[in-house]
């Protein structure tokens, strides 16, 4: 129904365009986003960043962990909103005026499409980080699930946390949140 | 043979089968046959078109004229002039037009089947067994007109065949309903591929027993050479003899078909661009490539056919044939029959040796005798062309499949809708989702725009008149979309008449089905999502609930097993019940059960368990009660996918079970997924969606009227019954709200069987929202999804049925945990 499902094959002229696009993805490869939470810096894949969005009205949902602010109206889409403070147990804080909602898009590992929002404390830049220039996530020698992190990125002496979004409200994240949903369901048809 | 000049479909099928045939005899150079066939078309025509005066008399020169047809062929019956040609006939006829065809079949045939169960009590059918008949005659003339002749004989057959047994007294459910199976397996072939070979009727011919046919069984032994019956002489099937051990034969079939794929394609080339020899070196190469391989394999029908083909396209190759519509329609014809042929090696259904032969014959005359392909190179087109307009003859039908009640049932409603045949479009059913998502968008902007404060500031009357004229135009707008998707239940419940009647036959019970409510409406997607569950439920009730005669007469009972199926509104959703008056739930067994899979607290003493809780059980997967595993049911399969199904509409199911008088299963199903009616309701800041048809009613408490219970949380008396109280903003968990019941409002609300009072600050107003999922995988309790109110800001929409759930179980736990501490804060709430 959208505009894009128009056969590309018979109009030449779009041909270019598809490899200028192809290009583009090439170049936005080793491309990430960094942003700031308290004092660290934390990047994604650019390829994944829809749009960034100043702080709309958040509505909020039951029963879901503090890290879930709510719902917000995303263009007549209704998309959900992490606080990722809340999500690395920062401490939360008032909102500024560089406070701002990173809309992230990410495919699981069942093929399905996720649109969701990510409150940050500020967006800093666009960089390039080569494959070359990031390290696996490190190994603290115990059970902590570090599946979010998709490595460590170095930029000028720094190093920036590359974050992989599908895993931040990750598969097993969600199972859990299932599972106890499922839980708390069986105990109440029990009671 | 033809009496009711009502039966328009009938007259139309029969025009068409004459006008194939005229076409076929002026090929064959029959002039007798052409014209009395060119007399009898004209003769249907103008009964059609209502432009005789005396039907009888029209009638009894069709009846004559016909008659003169039959002589003047050497073939047997008016329609056989040459079955093999229809396998031709068939390429031309427009692939739309079996399409159509299949999609009302959808809806013709469980009505087909409902009317033949209907009619299995001969003496209390009524109208149903002349409707009976003549859907079946309307099924032949359509099969007819699709070059079906498999399909066409086998309704035939299976007409006289109800004939021979009414005038014993009986009628033949099988033979009808096995009837319709098989054409259900032609449907979906031919939904698959509009030129697919029609299925094997063996089957559906074992019902039709005495109707003296010496071939009616497939002989199984057989297999090197597959050998299927048919009704008249030359229809035997072609017989190939094949090595089926042959490791080679399975890469012949592998690319024979890749062969005649780019065959096809090259055609359908040629039939775009003007002649581009190469296209035709192409079809060339693969007839031939084909033929070599067959003849190495001494497959001499494939052969044949290949070595026709290649003929006429050798002489086209070399100039001396034009490359016309003919022969293009007959590389494509040859390409089907070889596909056939090729796939009855690999164990398909084999064309019919006339067709075979039929089809050599045509190629040679085609490419012996130029003249005559010319003659006839004009006939494809007009046939196509005809065909098209008969298109209107299968077009009510599409209809049928939209509002299955009017038209199907009453002969002049269908005449009507065939002269009109552009009442209705088929459309895609994405196109109409994507519409009514538009439609949804709409008011929401609309809704925006009018709640503008710039807007609302503006003091001007025109202003406001534009606007409110815009409201009411966007609002029926609204209605139109929604009731695009909207179908009745009648379709799903008729395919249940055919499922009761199997189930109790195969567990040898006795079980009448009553049907109330199928004109309910609903949409389409939940339409479609309940079919599953329902058979699940009534095989059940057939399985399990409904004793056998024996029992029942036993108890007292009527022999006859009674099984309800019933639709109703209720609340804001559509309640679908499957009652049955069998012997109930067992509840000590499933108890037993449950003890066995450690599912009980072992500390509970089983007879304080509530009924409703035992009977919860049975959804689990994998839960059965039933000593043995029968075909029918008894794995514990079906009550998971029930409740899973209705789940995933956002419905629940409930079991009501009484022992020795059967129970009831009841599914409650939202309307429409897709707009519902609301209250807007306020909680601190936040506002949230109320179904409107769940609330009852919204008050004020009075001091008198409210009681608090210790441990329970509060009560208010709603007329003579007290109902607990639950605050939204606590249920919610959210931090903002009026404290003071006194303050704010109750609502009434009811979901099922559920009815309490939920506390909020205040009604805002009533609006219709689009229902959107909020994005988040898991399924909130309390929260059905989200809408965009008029500011731009997300509102919940609130599951009544799941946020009643959610707060009895809460108040219940806190009660247990700190009943006494809950007793003091709500107390104090109360009291402030």
């Amino acid at each position: 129904m959208s505009i894009v499902d128009r056969p590309s094959s018979t109009s030449p002229a779009i041909t270019p365009t598809n490899q200028g696009v192809r290009k583009q993805r090439d170049a936005n490869e080793h491309k990430f986003l960094s942003f700031c939470l308290g004092t660290e810096t934390y990047g994604v894949e650019i390829l994944k960043v829809r749009e960034i969005i100043g702080l709309l009205a958040i509505t909020p949902l039951p029963q879901t962990p503090p890290y879930v602010r709510g719902v917000m109206n995303l263009r007549g889409r209704i998309i959900p909103v992490i606080d990722l403070r809340l999500r690395f147990a920062l401490p939360a804080v008032e909102a500024t005026k560089e406070t701002c909602v990173i809309v992230l898009e990410s495919t699981d590992s069942e093929g399905e499409q996720t649109v969701m929002g990510a409150v940050v404390d500020s967006v800093r830049e666009v960089q390039d980080i080569p494959p070359s220039a990031i390290e696996p996530p490190p190994e603290f020698g115990c059970e902590i699930p570090l599946g979010y992190i998709q490595g460590m990125g170095k930029v000028k002496d720094k190093v920036i946390l590359l974050l992989e979004i599908a895993e931040v409200v990750g598969s097993r994240e969600r199972q859990q949140i299932a599972q106890a949903a499922a839980a708390a369901a069986s105990s109440r048809a029990a009671a | 043979m033809l009496s009711d000049a009502r039966d328009l479909p009938g007259l139309v099928a029969l025009q068409d089968l004459l006008q194939i045939i005229m076409r076929e005899a002026e090929l064959r150079h029959v002039p007798t046959a052409a014209s009395c066939s060119a007399d009898a078309v004209e003769l249907v025509e103008q009964i059609v078109l209502q432009q005789v005066a005396d039907v009888e008399l029209a009638f009894s020169r069709l009846t004559e004229a016909i008659s003169r047809l039959d002589e003047s062929t050497t073939e047997d019956g008016k329609c056989a002039v040459a079955p093999g040609e229809y396998t031709d006939a068939r390429s031309s006829v427009d692939r739309d037009l079996i399409a159509a065809w299949v999609s009302s079949c959808e809806t013709t045939l469980p009505e087909l089947e409902h009317l033949a169960v209907g009619c299995e009590d001969v003496a209390h059918a009524g109208d149903a067994l002349p409707d009976l008949k003549r859907r079946i005659h309307t099924f032949k003339g359509e099969c007819g007109v699709l070059s079906l002749d498999r399909a066409q004989r086998l309704c035939h057959d299976t007409e006289t065949y109800i004939e021979e047994e009414l005038e014993c007294g009986r009628f033949p459910v099988d033979a009808v309903l096995s009837l319709a199976d098989w054409l259900r397996s032609l449907m979906a072939a031919l939904a698959h591929d509009p030129c697919a070979a029609e299925p094997d009727d063996a089957f559906a011919r074992t019902a039709l027993h005495g109707d003296g046919e010496p071939s009616a069984r497939v002989e199984a032994a057989e297999v090197q050479s597959v050998v299927v019956n048919e009704t008249t002489d030359g229809d035997d099937l072609i017989v190939l003899n094949f090595d089926a051990a042959d490791d080679n034969l399975s890469d012949f079939v592998g690319e024979a078909k890749e062969h005649l794929a780019n065959a096809e394609n090259a055609v359908l080339q040629l039939e775009k661009s003007s002649a581009d020899p190469e296209h035709v070196n192409v079809i060339f190469r693969a007839f031939h490539t084909i033929k070599g391989v067959a003849g190495f394999m001494n497959l001499v029908p494939v052969v044949r056919c290949a070595h026709a083909a290649e003929c006429l396209l050798d002489r086209v190759r070399s100039g001396r044939r034009a490359l016309d519509t003919t022969v293009l329609d007959l590389v494509l014809v040859s390409s089907d029959v070889l596909g056939q042929l090729i796939a009855g090696i690999t164990g398909g259904p084999l064309p019919t040796r006339r067709a075979v032969e039929g089809l050599i014959a045509r190629l040679e005359a085609a490419s012996e005798n130029v003249e005559v392909a010319k003659s006839s190179a004009s006939e494809p087109t007009v046939s196509a062309s005809v065909a098209k307009n008969d298109a209107s003859a299968l077009m009510p039908a599409t209809e049928d499949a939209l509002h299955p009640i009017p038209a199907a049932t009453d002969p002049s409603a269908r005449v009507t809708a065939m002269r009109r045949g552009d009442q209705t479009v088929k459309v895609s059913t994405m196109r109409l989702d994507s519409l009514v998502n538009e439609v949804g968008e709409l008011v929401i902007a609309q809704l925006m725009v009018m709640q503008d404060p710039a807007i609302s500031a503006v003091v001007d009357q025109r202003l406001q008149r534009n606007l409110s004229h815009l409201g009411k135009i966007v609002r029926d707008l609204q209605e139109t979309s929604m009731s695009l998707r909207m179908v009745t239940l009648k379709a799903t419940f008729q395919k249940m008449a055919r499922l009761v009647r199997d189930v109790a036959h195969k567990a040898g019970k006795k079980v009448q089905l009553v049907v109330e409510g199928e004109d309910v409406e609903l949409d389409r997607n939940v339409v479609e999502e309940i079919g599953d569950p329902l058979v699940h439920m009534i095989r059940n009730a057939c399985d399990h609930g409904i004793e056998c005669a024996a029992d029942r007469r036993a108890v007292g009972k009527d022999e006859t097993g009674t099984l309800t199926l019933r639709a109703f509104h209720s609340g804001g959703s559509i309640v679908i019940e499957v009652v049955d008056d069998g012997r109930g739930l067992n509840r000590e067994r499933i108890l037993k059960k449950c003890v066995e899979r450690g599912l009980l607290d072992v500390s509970r003493n089983p007879a304080d368990i509530p009924d409703a809780e035992v009977w919860n059980y049975v959804f689990l997967p994998g839960f059965s009660t039933a000593e043995k595993v029968t075909d029918i049911s008894g794995r514990g399969v079906g009550m998971d996918v029930v409740r899973r199904n209705i789940e995933a509409l956002r419905g629940n199911v409930e079991i009501s079970s009484m022992p020795g008088e059967g129970s009831v299963f009841s599914m409650r199903l939202p309307l429409t997924m897709a707009i519902i009616d609301g209250m807007v309701v306020r909680v601190g800041t936040q506002r949230y969606v109320i179904p409107t048809l769940s609330i009852e009613r919204s008050f004020r408490p009075v001091e008198n009227d409210l009681t608090i219970v210790f441990g329970r949380g509060e009560l208010v008396r709603v007329g003579e019954q007290h109902l607990a109280i639950h605050r939204l903003n606590r249920v919610f968990g959210v931090q903002e709200g009026v404290d003071d019941l006194f303050e704010g409002l109750l609502l009434v609300l009811e979901s099922g069987k559920r009815r309490a009072c939920v506390f909020v600050d205040e009604i805002l107003g009533q609006q219709q929202v689009v229902i959107k999922t909020l994005g988040a995988r898991e399924a909130l309790r309390g929260v059905s999804g989200g809408a965009i109110l008029g500011d731009g800001r997300v509102a919940l929409i609130v599951d009544v049925g799941g946020l009643l759930e959610e707060a009895a179980s809460r108040g219940h736990d806190r009660a247990e945990r700190n009943g006494m501490q809950v007793h003091g804060k709500s107390s104090q709430g109360a009291q402030s």
